[in-house]
């Protein structure tokens, strides 16, 4: 095989054993990497109904075939594990030079099982693997953990570690990279905690086989041409996905206040324009020419990154309007190793519960000192914060039913950056999204505005699954980020012609799709496995909140959505999937993407249509 | 004008006064206007969708915003 490495490094951590495991073609063509590998091997090796915390969970880091090759945002990878916040399948993708290495160094994957008896981090250095001792590093933060390894082992190393609240297994605890990048929203920070792993540090010195590297070459240099060629390049280099705030208020889609309402009156306050004013750096991923990680000072003179989701929800979700103050609470955040996305809705959570006498404690809206202090609380688990480390599904059920409806979540993970009281599509998009309510797999929104927002029309569904076998399916494979496609318009077609100089396979983007069906598909029954007969359709639909509380403010007020117009998008969706009407996909659509084992093995848990 | 489409235009909101109705795209004087896939472009016109090629009368509320991403 060429572009794969064709192996899989395998840790047992309980058993101190190192094993290299080498995949045959089957795999790559029918899964591609990822997190096409990210749910196949948890579908074949997890034991259904497993403790995310115990040892027995797996935690996987997955590259794909164009991942760290000279091409365009390819410096990513992919975490992923069962999620203890969710109790399904849990991932992300975060931007790495352990992506880099970690192909260099002769691997696509590392899987890690079991659990350290004592804290330790992974060293690996080409076929060099070592579990070394991490007791220096337990209770860092994530900036000095990377600090004090780059001390140790040089500069010219790969690191993905977790901070206090990963170790304290805070349920939204992330995966940490480059001092700036995250991933893991659903806890995948807290798996690599209960196994006791600080860091993983990789250093690759091969090269990659490639079939066609000159080819490659070429078409990486035309690709990094055309992307800064882009009419908007400029503007995006500027502000990065801050650009995304003023759409969002202007469209009264923004977060706020627990997401009841979709404009924030201090919007202007804290928005891409005034990031650009306070902006002093830029970074951002290996690989990448259009770099997002776009540095404010914070209120103590520290760098905080500012991205669009990160400022939607720490700013009008909690009724926050200084970007210093935002700053600060992402560099917390960030430091800790806790989800921004998550961390917001918590909070904003926690305001309205105690703005409604739910709970004992005091925290007003925009309150920046109370919040602070929620936020270490958190990632300590010291007092309050030992209930909000466990997100607000969890919090909902303890503090009363009354909460529910306004447990701003779907499947358990929180809801991010997007309000969907008047944008059905996109709500579809949360609801289907295979790890719970995160915008990465089908970003419908803007082109939701851009035909109608009241429709609730099957070119809708259709819209979702197309982003969803793009976005879900073929950039989480590939690995590469999406966003010189979505954000510059750099076109698809690239991607076949990367793979193929890569690989020497000739793969369509249809092609590439149907291993999106493929992954959607083991996904779902990786979910239905785990929550048997309790599975049903409700598990797709988002919070009663965006039904029953119309908008108040801006010039959509009395908009809200539709119960059973969404559930039509919904029945549509399922449909067209080949799912039933449970959301269960048919025995039939499990045969035609190759998965007749899955359907035999899923059925011992429910009756298959 | 909303995000890079401001940028370009250079101009964020402003008022206009037409003789006669002209197309959305006349409005925005970008240079670049046509290396742009019209599918990357929002445009609603007094809150209805619309395109670049939608005339526009005085009185009329034009929006005019990317198809972004968003993360």
């Amino acid at each position: 095989m060429k572009g794969w490495n064709g192996k899989i490094l395998r840790i047992d951590l309980s058993a101190n054993k190192v094993t290299v495991q080498e995949y045959d073609e089957k795999l790559a063509l029918d899964f591609i990497g990822g997190r096409g590998f990210a749910i196949k091997i948890l579908w074949d090796e997890l034991e259904p109904g497993v403790d995310p915390l115990s040892p027995k969970n797996k935690l996987v880091v997955a590259a794909g075939p164009l991942t760290g090759l000279p091409l365009p945002s390819s410096g990513k990878l992919v975490v992923a594990a069962k999620s203890p916040l969710t109790g399904g399948y849990g991932d992300g993708n975060l931007g790495s030079m352990a992506a880099n290495h970690l192909r260099r160094a002769g691997y696509d994957a590392i899987v890690i099982d079991g659990a350290a008896e004592k804290p330790v981090y992974l060293y690996v250095e080409d076929e060099k693997v070592e579990i070394l001792s991490a007791e220096d590093l337990w209770g860092l933060g994530t900036f000095d953990t990377e600090k004090k390894l780059k001390e140790k082992h040089g500069k010219n190393i790969g690191i993905l570690s977790i901070g206090q609240a990963g170790e304290n297994l805070v349920r939204y605890a992330v995966i940490r990279s480059q001092e700036g990048r995250a991933g893991g929203r659903p806890g995948i920070g807290a798996v690599m905690g209960s196994k006791k792993l600080k860091a993983i540090v990789i250093k690759g010195t091969k090269e990659i086989p490639l079939a066609d590297p000159e080819e490659l070459r070429k078409l990486g240099r035309e690709a990094y041409n055309d992307i800064k060629g882009r009419p908007n390049y400029d503007f995006w280099i500027r502000q990065g996905t801050m650009a995304v705030h003023v759409w969002c208020q202007e469209n009264s889609v923004l977060p706020t206040y627990n997401f009841r309402e979709g404009v924030f009156e201090y919007a202007d306050k804290i928005n891409g324009d005034v990031m650009e004013k306070l902006k002093v750096a830029r970074y951002g991923c290996p690989n990448c020419n259009m770099q997002c990680g776009n540095m404010n000072p914070d209120t103590e003179g520290r760098q905080a990154e500012m991205d669009y989701e990160n400022v939607g929800l720490l700013g009008s979700n909690i009724g926050l309007a200084d970007l210093k103050q935002i700053a600060t609470l992402i560099w917390m955040a960030d430091n800790y190793g806790i989800d921004t996305i998550s961390l917001g809705s918590v909070i904003g959570f926690t305001m309205e519960a105690s703005e409604k006498g739910l709970i004992d404690e005091k925290v007003e809206w925009g309150d920046f000192e109370k919040a602070k202090e929620l936020v270490e609380k958190i990632a300590f688990r010291k007092g309050i914060g030992d209930l909000l480390a466990e997100g607000v599904k969890r919090i909902s059920e303890k503090i009363g039913e009354e909460s529910k409806d306004w447990a701003m979540h779907i499947k358990g993970l929180e809801i991010s950056a997007y309000d969907c009281h008047y944008a059905p599509g996109m709500a579809l998009s949360f609801g289907t999204s295979p790890i719970g309510a995160h915008h990465k797999d089908a970003w419908v929104i803007s082109w939701e505005i851009k035909v109608g927002r009241d429709a609730y029309t099957k070119d809708k569904v259709d819209k979702v699954i197309e982003f969803q076998r793009i976005r879900g399916g073929m950039f989480e494979s590939l690995v590469t980020c999406r966003l010189p496609w979505i954000e510059l318009g750099f076109e698809l077609e690239w991607y076949a012609k990367f793979l193929k100089a890569a690989t020497g396979v000739t793969l369509t983007l249809n092609d590439l799709y149907t291993v999106g069906d493929r992954i959607y598909a083991l996904i779902r029954a990786f979910w239905i496995r785990e929550y048997e007969g309790k599975w049903n359709r409700n598990m797709d639909t988002p919070p009663a909140r965006w039904f029953k509380e119309p908008l108040t403010k801006g010039p959509f007020a009395g908009k809200k959505l539709d119960f059973d117009g969404f559930q039509k998008l919904l029945s549509w969706y399922y449909e067209s999937r080949g799912w039933d009407e449970r959301g269960i996909p048919h025995k039939e659509t499990f045969e035609k993407l190759g998965l007749s084992y899955v359907a035999t093995e899923l059925e011992k848990y429910v009756k298959l249509s | 004008m909303i995000g890079w489409i401001a940028d370009l235009a250079k101009f964020k909101e402003k008022e206009i006064k037409i003789e006669f109705p002209i197309k959305v795209k006349e409005l925005l004087n970008i240079k670049e206007i046509d290396e742009i896939d019209e599918e990357r472009i929002i445009v609603l016109i007094n809150g209805k969708p619309a395109t670049l090629e939608t005339k526009v009368k005085n009185n009329d509320n034009v929006v005019v915003m990317p198809v972004i991403g968003g993360g």
